[in-house]
């Protein structure tokens, strides 16, 4: 399938202006940020060790923000536009005007994977981890791959999804699970060792390390769990797609 | 040039057959009108796309570039027209700046409004500029001017003018006759059990005084009933009638699911179709007794005959005319 520049450069464009047009899609983004800060000031301070527990306040939040970010935004940001182009009738007159399938997914991938590393970027000093401590390219490139997995979910859930309500209820389960990682890992080790092969664990796992101050050393797990992830959902699209195609009636 | 030739084409959706008998060409800056439902059309659009393709028969393309508009089309209702426009025209690598087509598409003085903001009429004539700018060789289009106003319609007509100037063939397919009379040089109707049929055309001052006295040559077993519609005349032949009735001393020709207004009384017409299987089965009714499927009896007086296709259609049969009726139809 040969791709078009052109094309895909249009639909990144037409992605844009509908975003600045209607800002609601940026609103979990957001929410995480703010979110983050909020929990940050009302919860107390704990850190390493303190009371027996591995646990630190910093950390948590970030991780939790991540999630927040890579999770429900990544998800939403991805299945939402697509299920709202099937309702409106939009996206076969797009379909039509002779964009393929894949310019329509790489030029709409774009803003939102822009808006998401941007946002996880953010969520270091909202969370309180410090900054210059953060070692940048090892954070963005998991990050980025988790949120390439969150919006290749999204696709796949757009894809099913006749309309946004249903997007909505598809996703529901699938963001329970996956937002409640951080706080589900604390709980239990036994789960807390089955989540770290999810991707979701492996941020949790690189939020509480960089909160500890610790380097976070890369490993054949968390490099395993999240290049698997993205293979799986990526081979899970590719078939859906074929199956049904954008446009499905 | 012919641009898409259809040959007996049949298409089955779910073991229900849309599609049949299609036999169809469309030649280069043809303008085609079909009475058809939207449901139909769809698949029709389809099989023209090449989206899907046809159970029985042959689709012969010549042309690859299709631009097709549904009814349920929408448009990004958060752009502007400007806006959304200029994306189309990086999609179809369009080079000519769109303020030319600004005035063609009756559209200056809404250029920057939002698309949220605009009438359908507006929004008909943006989905119309949208596809010219993919310079389309034949546009396959779904009842534009349904809900539009007169003055939506004419400029939408005006518009379309400038795909006609490109050469470009346009399909257009309704539920109303009407839309398509304004439309289109072709009229075809859509009927399940015989496919597609032609509809005679003729414009109303086409047909002149002299051109009757002057032809020496008359034909004697061709009959078509005429009714006027807007500036034209239609011409149904009497198989394509199912029956006629009479509605305030207009006497009406129900053709699948529309009425037609004839200037000829029940008398005249009665007259007429006799000869064409055509029977008076009420005062105020004339059946086509080729679409007659049964003979339903409720009471000792009361009978009432239900067409082929038509099984809400009731038509109120005399007892008085009952023995005529089996006397032509022998049973």
């Amino acid at each position: 399938m040969k791709l078009s520049f052109r094309k895909i450069n249009a639909v990144l464009q037409l992605r844009l202006k509908l975003m600045l047009s209607n800002m609601s899609i940026l609103f979990t983004p957001i929410f995480a940020i703010g979110f983050v800060i909020v929990m940050g000031s009302l919860m107390p301070e704990v850190e390493t060790g303190e009371a027996g527990a591995p646990f630190s306040t910093s950390g948590f939040l970030l991780s939790f923000g991540l999630i927040f970010n890579v999770a429900i935004a990544g998800i939403s940001m991805s299945s939402s536009p697509i299920a709202e182009e099937k309702e409106k009738h939009t996206l076969r007159v797009l379909m039509t005007s002779s964009v393929k399938g894949g310019e329509y997914f790489i030029g709409s991938m774009i803003p939102t994977l822009l808006i998401l590393i941007t946002t996880n970027i953010l969520l270091i000093p909202a969370s309180g981890v410090p900054f210059g401590e953060i070692p940048l390219p090892t954070y963005i490139v998991i990050t980025t791959l988790a949120s390439l997995v969150s919006i290749l979910i999204g696709y796949i859930i757009g894809i099913y999804s006749k309309n946004q309500a249903q997007a909505s209820l598809v996703s529901t389960p699938i963001l329970l699970i996956l937002t409640s990682t951080p706080v589900l890992r604390t709980f239990n080790e036994n789960l807390a060792e089955i989540l770290d092969y999810t991707y979701g664990g492996v941020l949790a796992n690189l939020a509480e390390s960089l909160s500890f101050n610790n380097e976070y050393q890369w490993n054949v797990t968390d490099t395993s769990v999240l290049l698997g992830s993205l293979f799986i959902s990526l081979g899970i699209f590719v078939y859906v797609y074929k199956k049904n195609g954008l446009d499905h009636e | 040039m012919s641009l898409i030739t259809l040959e007996n084409v049949m298409k089955q959706e779910d073991t229900r057959t849309v599609l049949k008998n299609l036999n169809l060409i469309i030649k280069e800056k043809s303008q085609i009108g079909i009475k058809m439902t939207n449901n139909e059309s769809s698949v029709l659009f389809k099989l023209l796309t090449g989206e899907v393709t046809p159970s029985s028969g042959r689709i012969e393309k010549g042309s690859s570039c299709i631009a097709t508009e549904l009814t349920e089309d929408g448009l990004y209702e958060d752009l502007t027209i400007s806006s959304y426009l200029t994306i189309f025209k990086k999609i179809a690598g369009f080079h000519n700046p769109l303020e030319e087509f600004i005035g063609i598409f009756s559209l200056s003085d809404i250029w920057n409004t939002k698309i949220s903001r605009l009438s359908l009429d507006q929004k008909k004539r943006v989905s119309l500029l949208r596809m010219s700018l993919f310079s389309p060789d034949l546009l396959l289009i779904q009842s534009p001017l349904s809900n539009s106003t007169i003055e939506g319609t004419e400029l939408y007509i005006k518009a379309l003018e400038h795909l006609k100037s490109n050469n470009a063939a346009i399909l257009f397919t309704s539920h109303f006759l009407e839309e398509l009379l304004l439309l289109s040089n072709d009229i075809y109707r859509y009927n399940r059990y015989i496919g597609l049929e032609k509809t005679d055309l003729s414009n109303g001052n086409q047909l002149t005084p002299n051109d009757k006295t002057e032809t020496g040559f008359k034909p004697n077993n061709v009959y078509k009933v005429t009714s006027k519609m807007a500036d034209k005349t239609i011409f149904f032949s009497p198989d394509e009638i199912d029956f006629i009735e009479s509605i305030n001393s207009v006497s009406n020709l129900r053709i699948g699911e529309e009425y037609f207004p004839t200037d000829l009384t029940m008398n005249e017409l009665e007259e007429k179709l006799t000869h064409f299987g055509f029977f008076r089965c009420h005062r105020s009714y004339l059946v086509n007794l080729q679409r007659v499927s049964e003979l339903v009896s409720y009471s000792k007086n009361s009978y009432t005959l239900i067409l082929k296709g038509h099984p809400n259609v009731k038509l109120p049969l005399s007892r008085s005319r009952l023995e005529e009726m089996k006397t032509l139809i022998e049973f």
